[in-house]
């Protein structure tokens, strides 16, 4: 076996391997680069600037365990950010685990900012994921009687938080985290005929197909994965678990770009001498 | 007797820093434990796995009951609204589908929830797709508009155009004209796929990032 | 909304006889548990014994007929003129169906439970291979249930904690570290499949190449050199992905999603319409 052959059957446990060092290293040692920040960011950003402080925004969690490292920094920034301008957000989970994990998130930020639940926040718990279409029919009607109770089982009426909100004229802003890509839906059954505006973090596999949305203006902004959460810790002047992360995703795409080269060459190269022996 | 309060100090679950360090550990191993399969197939990542899937599944119930039956049917029933039991009816007839004789009984609730779902595709359609279409009519010309703007709303409109005149199936493409658009189509297609190809690479990073950061971060305390 | 009304009516004076005529609020919750499993046996029993007696040749057109009238509240409430308001005479009816669904699929999570504890149960019974892992899934299933219950029923600080460490160290670490490995496979799979083997394949991977690198900061860096403004940024990785992303992908996408949403509405039509064929609708119920 020559060595361009070599080339192209690198053992997969030595790539493996070479993926978990390349991960380390800048997570043990540092790797700071700049991050930018894309105009889709920045519309999020604006979305929650822009929304009214009477009005009140659904933060809508469709994750779970699987793709955490992608969408709880999406969550965590978005609720700082909230938080942080004193608008009222209600967060709405169509997955059991991220149902805890966003109200656990939101208690440690809330407590950080000296934020109270019930007055300033609410975690509206797990609705089944099958009933979305029906629940998108009926809640933008009467939100407190078709959400019905809060996570600890409490009625929405009860809560100061919900009060002036009443049909889904009083919401500003839906802000979608999914690992799923039920946007379509929000759009369709929300968006389309009330207007409502939504701004979109999925996992970064879902993000190429969002622009579509982007574009058409159903939706105000959206966060590509962690280095969308990393975007927008920067815009909040805040280094949370994306910005110290984004190194380590630097290093590991070069690695992929180095293999796949590494790879081509020898497959070009033995190509040619197996031509030329021919 | 201090190495029996000591080892009673660790079991003390009533601090939360105790049950923190158990809880870094129990996923230290875990997590080591599943990674294990990357070396080769083996016993304990298989009892990891299974131990997940019980305990993802535990963990569901638990939340259905305390989050959706309990506050929005149980205690509508005790409360006096007794005509929620109707629901426990229709909700026991989806477990007929273990049934071989009276498995059609499941298909009643299964195709009324079915129905119900498409009934409300022709909402959907409209309220998702006019949008859609009417930001496909992009001009390429026009009073002030940026060569920029004209260039890319162009190339919009080419590759919207070869894309929908590749999935155009009603005639074959035989002659020339009719079948370059489709073959630009599919170039366009594969560029496309590219770029997505690209945001999935750094998803599927992210996910790894996470877990690399928590075994060298929570656990052994050596990040940065 | 009165015919809704009166079928309320009809039914609460005849069926919950537990639930709705003994028992009270306040009544203690074994009570209610009695009454519901009652209510629940004597409605579900007629209901039983009224579904056995259809014939089986009807059974298929009584499931096409329930299909049908399933979605017709939704597709009915979009078609029909709405007043000045923006409602019509369906509008009110369709916002409470989705209260009924909520309960009814929280009953149906239960099937994929009860799927895996059939499966399990079985081979533990059996003492099949490996039976000490399907020992763990019921522990594990039983531990985090019972966990969850106690936290919510006795909430303290140990109950609590437990609950936590639990779901921390086990539901959260193992789910994400499963869907990690996957970042180890794609290294591989990208490794051996992606060969420049075409011009569409060679297309696929610049566009690859340049949404990896310019999503991330080294790809900012790498073109740092250029200017920000001017013709020239555009070069830059940052905004070349971005253009990619934004521009010749997202035409593309529409041009795919337009071709799936209309395949999307033929099937709900074929759906709604019991029009679709396959080796359930093919044989006799």
């Amino acid at each position: 076996m020559t060595i361009f052959e070599k080339l192209q059957h690198i053992d997969r446990r030595i790539m493996y391997l070479l993926l978990l060092l390349v991960i380390a290293w800048p997570l043990i040692w540092g790797m700071d680069m700049p991050i930018m920040v894309s105009p889709a960011v920045k519309g999020v950003y604006n979305a929650v600037e822009k929304m009214p402080k009477d009005k009140m925004a659904i933060i809508i969690v469709y994750w779970g365990s699987g793709t955490i490292a992608e969408n709880r920094p999406q969550v965590e920034a978005l609720m700082r950010h909230f938080m942080m301008r004193n608008k009222r957000f209600a967060v709405l989970a169509f997955d059991p685990q991220g149902s805890k994990f966003s109200y656990d998130s939101a208690k440690i930020i809330s407590s950080e900012l000296h934020k109270t639940y019930g007055k300033d926040w609410v975690h509206w718990g797990f609705r089944p994921p099958a009933n979305l279409i029906p629940l998108l029919q009926s809640f933008p009607h009467d939100v407190i009687k078709n959400i019905g109770t809060d996570i600890n089982g409490t009625p929405l009426g009860k809560l100061p938080v919900m009060n002036g909100i009443k049909t889904i004229k009083d919401i500003g802003l839906l802000a979608d985290t999914t690992s799923v890509g039920e946007l379509d839906y929000w759009i369709a059954y929300v968006h389309g005929p009330y207007r409502t505006p939504i701004v979109y973090g999925p996992t970064a596999v879902m993000t190429a197909d969002a622009f579509n949305s982007l574009d058409a203006g159903q939706i105000n902004g959206l966060l590509p994965g962690m280095q969308g959460a990393a975007a927008y810790e920067k815009m909040l002047g805040r280094k949370g678990f994306a910005t110290k992360a984004t190194g380590a995703l630097s290093s590991s795409h070069l690695l992929i770009i180095a293999l796949i080269i590494l790879g081509n060459i020898g497959y070009i190269i033995t190509r040619r001498r197996q031509e030329q022996q021919a | 007797m201090n190495i029996f309060h000591n080892i009673g100090h660790s079991f003390n679950f009533a601090n939360s820093t105790v049950a923190n360090t158990w809880m870094v550990w129990i996923a230290a191993i875990g997590t080591l434990a599943i990674y294990s399969v990357l070396y080769k197939e083996n016993p304990v990542y298989r009892l990891f796995e299974h131990i997940f899937i019980g305990a993802a599944s535990g963990y569901s119930v638990f939340v259905t009951w305390t989050q959706i039956l309990k506050p929005m049917w149980w205690d509508k029933i005790t409360s006096g609204e007794a005509y929620w039991v109707f629901a426990l009816v229709g909700g026991a007839m989806f477990y007929f589908i273990y049934s071989k004789k009276h498995v059609w009984i499941s298909r009643i609730i299964f195709g009324t929830l079915l129905g119900l779902v498409s009934g409300a595709a022709f909402k959907g359609f409209a309220g998702l797709n006019v949008d859609r279409i009417h930001a496909s009519f992009k001009p390429i010309a026009g009073h002030g508009m940026p060569l920029s703007e004209s260039l890319n709303n162009l190339v919009f409109i080419i590759v919207l155009l070869a894309v929908m005149s590749y999935f155009f199936f009603s005639f074959e493409h035989k002659n020339r004209v009719t079948s370059m658009p489709p073959k630009l189509g599919r170039w366009c297609l594969m560029f496309a796929f590219g770029a997505m190809f690209g945001s999935t690479v750094m998803a599927r990073m992210s996910l790894l990032i996470g877990r690399v950061y928590f075994l060298l971060g929570e656990w052994l305390h050596i990040i940065r | 909304m009165y015919i809704l009304a009166t079928l309320k009516t009809f039914l609460l004076k005849w069926f919950p006889i537990f639930t709705h005529g003994m028992l009270k609020p306040g009544a203690p919750w074994y009570a209610w548990l009695g009454g519901i499993i009652g209510d629940f046996l004597i409605i579900g029993g007629i209901l039983f014994l009224i579904l056995r007696m259809v014939p089986a040749r009807y059974r298929k057109s009584l499931i096409a007929l329930l299909t049908f009238l399933g979605g017709v509240p939704y597709a009915l409430e979009f078609f029909w003129p709405a007043s000045k308001g923006g409602d019509n005479f369906l509008s009110l009816f369709v916002r409470q169906i989705g209260d009924g669904t909520n309960v009814l699929y929280s009953f149906a999570l239960g099937l994929g439970i009860f799927s895996l504890m059939r499966f399990h149960a079985n081979n533990l019974i059996r003492k099949r291979p490996g039976w000490h892992n399907n020992l763990a899934f019921f522990v594990a299933f039983f531990t985090m249930m019972l966990a969850g219950f106690a936290n919510s029923v006795h909430h303290n600080a140990v109950n609590s904690n437990v609950f936590d460490m639990l779901f921390g160290g086990i539901v959260s670490a193992l789910g994400s570290t499963m869907f990690s490995t996957i970042g180890f496979f794609i290294v591989s799979a990208a490794y051996r499949a992606f060969r420049i083997r075409s011009g569409e394949a060679t297309l696929m991977l610049a566009a690859a190449f340049v949404v990896m690198l310019g999503q991330v900061p080294v790809g900012a860096w790498m073109t740092s050199g250029i200017p920000e403004n001017g013709v020239w940024a555009n070069l830059r990785l940052e905004n070349l992905s971005y253009w990619i992303l934004n521009q010749p992908n997202m035409a593309a996408q529409r041009g795919m999603y337009f071709g799936i949403e209309i395949g999307a509405l033929a099937m709900a039509l074929r759906t709604w319409l019991s029009l679709e064929r396959g080796s359930f609708f093919e044989k006799e119920l």
